[in-house]
């Protein structure tokens, strides 16, 4: 259970959000500068605003910038009390390297296992599969569809065909507003904005 | 050439160097661990760094003489004072390259673990610092084994109980006993590089 | 388990260092003969810092007697050298016990305050020069060569570093009512050591005060220089300090005749008497 209803300032834009979420995965979108990322940080009380905000901990979080600790893959996911991996997960076969010579998609991948491994009942995302492949891309987001028969789960992402396989309700930032629409308008008003 | 000379030299330049860069280590790394704002310390840190050596050993001296504040401990002109001296010289800088280790870590990530770990944030951050400690150790290390200045004021560069290869260099250059010096001087160099050169071949094997 | 190993790893190998490092630090300056001369045991009397300066170290002679005194007193006897102002500044401070130093200017002060000043030895202060000797100066006093070789403005070294020959050359200036700061292009101030300089004046084939035992020990290499003369005006007396009578061993040692065999061994003249 997530709800918000806040109102914050950011780039001289004023916005307002009221929302009550349930478990699932919700997509939130936008051009950029929107406010998405600021939102999130809103959320997590790393932004100010006015109002109130409420999530049912534990909180997990990937930021936009996600990076692991200079340090190998294994230490990495012990800190968050990973000790084994399921022996499908591309991170098996390099447990011991140093964390900071994994690909981009990799080091998504390990961010996301340390944040999961929490078991968060509200996993916020940031743009994570900006710079991953097909493959891996498609992965993630059904993990996180799957994880969002737990817990309420939000991401934030650049990707309009995420948005057509996933099909779930999106937070659309639009000209100073935050709608949370249903996916097919989701997708028509962001077909509107090539206009 | 006198070699037993040159060998009880080299190992007291090692011990001590290696005393205080590992001290300078130890404090810098919890430093940069538990510091909440890594950013405002940085620029503090780095000035403090580069503060000319002798004049760190003036100040050593002036602590550890009988008539300083430290002067009761009488470690002035003894091994104590020599590495107090030189741990002075690579605690900021150790404190200043562990900052920048974690400064490095984009602002997102500390974010990151306050959001996650709170809790475990400390050794979080320990954990990020140690992958390059063996870096900022050879740093360190390169940065007071050559120092002569504050060396000779704390220590006294006394020939058997506080000198260094630097001060022997020195020393010996002075009395005109160029083999020596010239025998001692190679082995510094080897001292400062071979670290680095041991480093680079280990991480390439590991690639 | 992995963690945790590097972190022990780590720890283990600064415990070590540490350890190492503080027993060495224990212990104290190693002896090396057995004594069964009738001379205290060696180390017994505790350990002293004896401050001199960095030139009359560099002449050599210092370890040597320093070792001689240790054998003949039972002190470990610690040296540390620096300037001559420093020197003093040791010894007012108590950071060392007795001192060998050469500006009887600046031991006034000690002495005024009750230290023993026991001069013992000496030596003097050479003008040195192109062996051709353009100034044609050899034999005079050094005041009188000092004017001519500043009138006909031939190269002269100076070393600029308030070091005792530093001090001497300049005191000579002064009696001849001259400003060293004034001197034109052809008075070269370096800020090196006494050997640094002469190798300058070698180059430069200029005129340079140095020190009797410096000059005395490298001349060889120095082939453009020669000894040009010296007088009274440049001697350089070398005197022992302390306040403390349990050091007086160490002063008598220095009047014996073992150790004015060492001082002449490096081109030093005992002096007798007080």
């Amino acid at each position: 259970m997530l709800s918000a209803d806040v109102r914050f300032t950011v780039a001289k834009k004023h916005f307002a959000v009221d929302l009550q979420l349930t478990e699932g995965l919700y997509l939130i979108m936008g051009p950029n500068g929107a406010g998405k990322t600021t939102f999130l940080r809103v959320l997590l009380g790393l932004f100010p605003y006015e109002g109130a905000v409420h999530m049912d901990k534990p909180l997990g979080y990937i930021p936009q910038h996600y990076q692991p600790l200079n340090a190998s893959v294994e230490d990495n996911l012990k800190l968050f009390g990973v000790t084994q991996l399921p022996s499908s997960s591309p991170l098996e076969s390099k447990r011991r390297l140093s964390a900071m010579k994994l690909s981009g998609g990799e080091k998504a991948m390990l961010g996301l296992t340390q944040v999961m491994a929490l078991q968060p009942k509200t996993l916020l995302v940031d743009e994570i599969t900006a710079h991953l492949d097909q493959p891996s891309t498609i992965m993630i987001e059904n993990t996180l569809k799957d994880y969002g028969r737990r817990a309420v789960v939000l991401l934030v992402t650049h990707q309009w065909d995420t948005l057509l396989r996933l099909k779930v309700p999106t937070l659309l930032f639009l000209n100073n507003t935050a709608q949370l629409l249903p996916a097919d308008d989701a997708y028509d008003r962001l077909l509107e904005t090539l206009r | 050439m006198d070699l037993a000379l040159i060998g009880r030299t080299l190992v007291f330049t090692v011990v001590t160097t290696a005393m205080a860069c590992a001290l300078a280590l130890v404090v810098g790394t919890l430093y940069a661990s538990f510091v909440r704002s890594p950013w405002s310390h940085l620029s503090f840190w780095r000035a403090i760094s580069s503060i000319p050596p002798v004049l760190v050993g003036l100040v050593v001296y002036l602590l550890f003489s009988r008539k300083g504040p430290l002067g009761f401990l009488r470690w002035l002109f003894t091994p104590k004072a020599l590495v107090v001296a030189q741990f002075l010289l690579a605690m900021p800088m150790a404190i200043s390259l562990c900052l920048q280790q974690r400064v490095n870590l984009p602002r997102d990530m500390e974010e990151f673990i306050l959001v996650n770990l709170p809790s475990k944030r400390i050794k979080a951050m320990m954990l990020h610092l140690r992958g390059s400690l063996v870096n900022i150790g050879f740093l360190t290390w390169g940065r007071i084994l050559g120092e002569v200045g504050a060396a000779t004021l704390s220590g006294g560069a006394i020939v058997g109980y506080t000198a260094t290869l630097a001060t022997e260099i020195m020393y010996r250059t002075n009395l005109g006993q160029f083999a020596n010096a010239i025998a001692m001087g190679v082995v510094l160099l080897l001292i400062s590089l071979v670290p680095s050169m041991v480093l680079e071949v280990t991480s390439r094997a590991q690639r | 388990m992995y963690t945790r190993k590097n972190w022990v790893k780590i720890s283990l190998v600064c415990l070590v260092l540490v350890t190492l490092g503080l027993t060495l630090a224990g212990c104290s300056k190693p002896k090396t003969e057995e004594e069964s001369t009738g001379y205290p045991e060696a180390g017994s009397k505790g350990t002293i810092v004896l401050a001199t300066t960095t030139s009359f170290r560099d002449s050599g002679l210092a370890e040597v007697l320093v070792k001689e005194m240790e054998k003949v007193s039972g002190y470990t006897i610690n040296l540390v050298a620096q300037g001559s102002g420093a020197t003093i500044e040791l010894l007012q401070r108590g950071d060392a016990q007795v001192g060998i130093t050469h500006a009887p200017d600046l031991e006034q002060a000690l002495v005024d305050a009750g230290w023993t000043r026991m001069p013992f030895m000496k030596n003097y202060f050479y003008l040195v020069g192109p062996k051709d000797d353009p100034a044609g100066v050899k034999d005079k006093s050094l005041p009188e060569a000092f004017k001519i070789i500043h009138d006909k403005q031939l190269p002269f070294v100076n070393r600029n570093d308030n070091s005792g020959t530093d001090v001497k050359e300049r005191n000579i200036w002064k009696s001849l009512g001259l400003d060293p700061d004034t001197f034109g292009s052809w008075y070269i101030k370096t800020q090196a050591g006494m050997l640094n300089s002469l190798q300058i004046a070698n180059e430069k084939g200029a005129y340079i005060l140095t020190d009797q035992s410096t000059w005395m020990k490298n001349k060889d290499q120095l082939t453009n220089l020669d000894f040009i003369t010296t007088s009274e005006e440049g001697v350089n007396i070398y005197s022992f300090l302390y306040n403390d009578p349990q050091y007086q061993v160490l002063a008598d040692y220095l009047k014996t005749d073992d150790a004015r065999k060492l001082m002449e061994q490096f081109f030093f003249e005992p002096i007798d008497g007080e």
